[in-house]
């Protein structure tokens, strides 16, 4: 069983995107058991793979593919135009109520749900008990919620998660999306993991929160060789470049400077920038790991190609 | 929790946080038994916890966490949750405030529960015995690995464990208790045996200390009855370790005496000195540190046929020598003093008392003409706020030139 964590102490790296991608390319496409656990408190993954509030952004693809219609049948109609002709139509409006009230629905946590919170804190015991299946196929995830943020003050044992994914079988990977932040849940999550993935964004910033977080998860692992009293732990990172342009002179330059600072510890695979990746979500069409033949995203391959040289090399 | 990004230790720091009682246990090694917990409750429930208890992360999934120190809070904490389950103002127990300390080795947490342990007031016998064990158990570990304590092991345990009244010599009772059979320090815990008595029974062998602990059982007996029964049974014992003991030390308080062996720089001392003690038993004084050297413990080996000195040298080097029992007993014979040595020692002490009530005289003397301040010894004279008139008075009275 492979655990890859997936962090970044920066937020808007690709985190989720990366693991969720990861995780539904692995199961779905290639046939393995993959397990995804959420330990961010805002909970995206569990969103995206449990499709909770589809309905809302479903209705919201609705509407804005029906605004563009109008838009696009009167081409030379004023804004204030179109607002009248949208509101006399009756399936606007009918669509427009229904994606309000949704929209004052959404962010209501369903408290019947366990989580990765529960697990931690005690109330539940066996880690079988949070393990929810997804509607693709051998893929399972461990929720959470925003809850999570609160009950973080409930536990303290830095090996919890990994003592809990020890009695885990049945699984080929676990992939564990992140909070952009570093705190007990993180350092739970490291202290589990045998591979963590830091996706950077090529820009100044991103590179400073990249070694900073570097720098971490290798005060980690000698903190685990300190605690488990072993000098070769399970342990080991990989930096992989995400959102990046490579007909940009200044992204050239950056990936080779990530290169020359990182080393061995960066990956020859880069993620490129593709707006798919971001707005197909959201939208909750086909996720862009999923389409085939020439509707094929670009950004599949180099998942694709990730996911090799994971194999391959680390 | 504030986090230092630079510094991984801060991955194992101490923290504050609100533990699930149930996620918690007590730890095995907690021996000291759990009193007046009604009060405790009672007192959590009018003024609530007035301080966390201290719990250790652990690598077992059902308990994550041990206790270190509140095994007493922690057990009124369940209570109270258990009785008042289905009262919602009872729901607040289930969640314990703790200091949450990273993962340690068990001997450490174990460190730490003796040392928390000696900080309670109310302990009975049994359980003070039981810390000073620990304790000696602790500090034998430290010397083991190569420490040099700043004093012996007696005086390490009676700072620690002042706070539980157990001071000084009775910390030297104590261990001697934990040196006898089970059944003796059972005897001695209940207070059927008192503890000076039972302090000294483990100088006999295991069966005679058996019939101690039958005589005790048998009828009641009187304090200095016992006592006495004790110390003709030791005095039985020619071989017993006590005896042995008490040899070592009358040899080595002797040797002391020899005039030739002081003389010696204090490098060559050191060496002869080794020598020495390993042919003769050596010249140690036991609790005053003499040649720089201090003796770290003396200890009976190989069935009472060989006697062990760890000692410390000027250094603070640990060394240790072995000598055979029956060896010692013929050496020590050769450096008994003779009779004209005793005399002549108390001669020189009867000298002395002379030299200093003539001493004192002279102090009188001055004292009446100058009413300062003034010492006298065989060396020097000391007189406080003189002038030179005084100086020149004092020098006539006694002759001697100013030094």
């Amino acid at each position: 069983m492979r655990i890859i964590a997936v962090t970044n102490q920066k937020g808007g790296c690709g985190k989720t995107t990366i693991s969720t991608a990861l995780a539904i390319y692995l199961s779905h496409v290639v046939g393995k058991k993959v397990l995804l656990i959420d330990s961010d408190q805002q909970a995206n993954s569990t969103e995206i793979l449990l499709e909770l509030e589809k309905n809302h952004y479903e209705l919201g693809s609705k509407l804005h593919s029906l605004e563009k219609s109008i838009v696009r049948a009167n081409p030379n109609a004023s804004p204030v135009a179109i607002k009248s002709i949208l509101e006399n139509n009756k399936q606007y409006s009918v669509l427009k109520e229904e994606y309000e009230k949704s929209f004052r629905e959404l962010s209501k946590d369903d408290e019947s749900r366990y989580g990765i919170q529960h697990l931690l804190s005690g109330r539940v015991k066996d880690i079988s008990d949070v393990i929810y299946e997804t509607n693709y196929d051998n893929l399972s995830i461990i929720p959470t919620d925003v809850s999570l943020i609160n009950l973080q003050k409930d536990f303290a044992n830095n090996f919890l998660l990994k003592m809990h994914l020890n009695k885990l079988t049945g699984f080929d990977y676990v992939i564990i999306d992140t909070p952009p932040t570093i705190n007990e849940m993180v350092i739970n999550v490291l202290n589990a993991s045998n591979l963590v993935l830091i996706p950077v964004m090529p820009d100044a910033y991103s590179i400073k929160g990249c070694r900073q977080t570097k720098n971490y998860v290798e005060q980690t692992i000698e903190a685990q060789k300190a605690i488990l009293r072993e000098n070769n732990v399970d342990i080991d990172y990989r930096i992989v470049l995400n959102g990046v342009d490579e007909r940009l002179i200044v992204h050239q330059f950056i990936i080779s400077e990530v290169k020359k600072e990182f080393g061995d510890k960066s990956m020859n695979t880069h993620i490129r920038r593709q707006n798919a990746a971001v707005s197909r979500t959201n939208t909750y069409q086909t996720h862009f790991m999923l389409e085939t033949g020439y509707k094929r995203q670009e950004i599949a391959y180099d998942f694709e190609a990730l996911i090799n040289e994971m194999e391959m090399e680390v | 929790m504030a986090l230092n990004l630079y510094d991984h230790s801060s991955l194992n720091q101490e923290t504050l946080k609100q533990i699930d009682i149930y996620q918690i246990k007590p730890s095995p090694k907690n021996r000291l038994g759990i009193r007046r917990i009604e009060e405790l409750m009672d007192s959590i429930v009018h003024n609530g916890l007035i301080e966390p208890i201290i719990i250790r992360q652990i690598m077992d999934l059902e308990y994550p966490y041990e206790i270190i120190e509140g095994e007493r809070r922690f057990t009124a904490y369940k209570r109270l949750y258990e009785e008042g389950v289905n009262n919602p103002d009872y729901q607040e127990y289930r969640k314990i405030l703790c200091i949450v300390m990273g993962y340690m080795s068990d001997d450490e947490a174990e460190e730490l529960l003796i040392e928390a342990a000696a900080e309670k007031r109310d302990l009975n016998t049994e359980e003070k015995l039981y810390i000073v064990k620990k304790k000696t158990e602790i500090y034998q570990k430290r010397m083991d690995a190569g420490e040099v304590l700043p004093v012996s092991i007696t005086e390490m345990i009676a700072k620690d464990t002042s706070k539980i009244g157990v001071k000084g010599e009775q910390v030297r009772r104590y261990r001697n208790i934990n040196k006898a059979i089970p059944e003796v320090q059972t005897i001695a815990s209940t207070g059927e045996l008192d503890i000076l008595t039972a302090s000294r029974v483990h100088e006999l062998p295991e069966e005679k200390q058996l019939e101690v602990v039958k005589l005790v059982k048998s009828e009641p007996i009187n304090k200095k009855e016992l006592s006495a029964k004790v110390d003709t049974l030791i005095k039985e014992d020619k071989y017993s370790e006590g005896f042995i003991k008490k040899m070592c030390y009358s040899s080595i308080k002797l040797l002391l005496g020899k005039e030739e062996f002081n003389k010696l720089h204090k490098n060559t001392r050191i060496g002869v000195f080794k020598e020495l003690i390993s042919k003769h038993l050596g010249k140690f004084n036991q609790s005053t540190p003499c040649l720089e050297c201090r003796i770290e413990s003396i200890s009976i080996k190989d069935q009472r046929k060989v006697i062990q000195i760890d000692f410390v040298d000027q250094e603070m080097r640990k060394d240790k020598i072995q000598i055979t029992v029956e060896d010692a007993f013929y050496k020590i014979k050769e450096y008994l003093p003779t009779e004209d040595e005793m005399k002549q020692k108390i001669k020189v002490s009867e000298e002395k008392e002379k030299l200093q009530k003539g001493f004192e005289y002279v102090e009188e003397l001055l004292r009446n003409h100058l009413s300062t301040k003034v010492e006298v010894t065989d060396k020097y004279i000391k007189i406080l706020h003189y002038g030179t008139a005084d100086v020149n008075r004092i020098l006539d009275i006694l002759n001697v030139r100013e030094d």
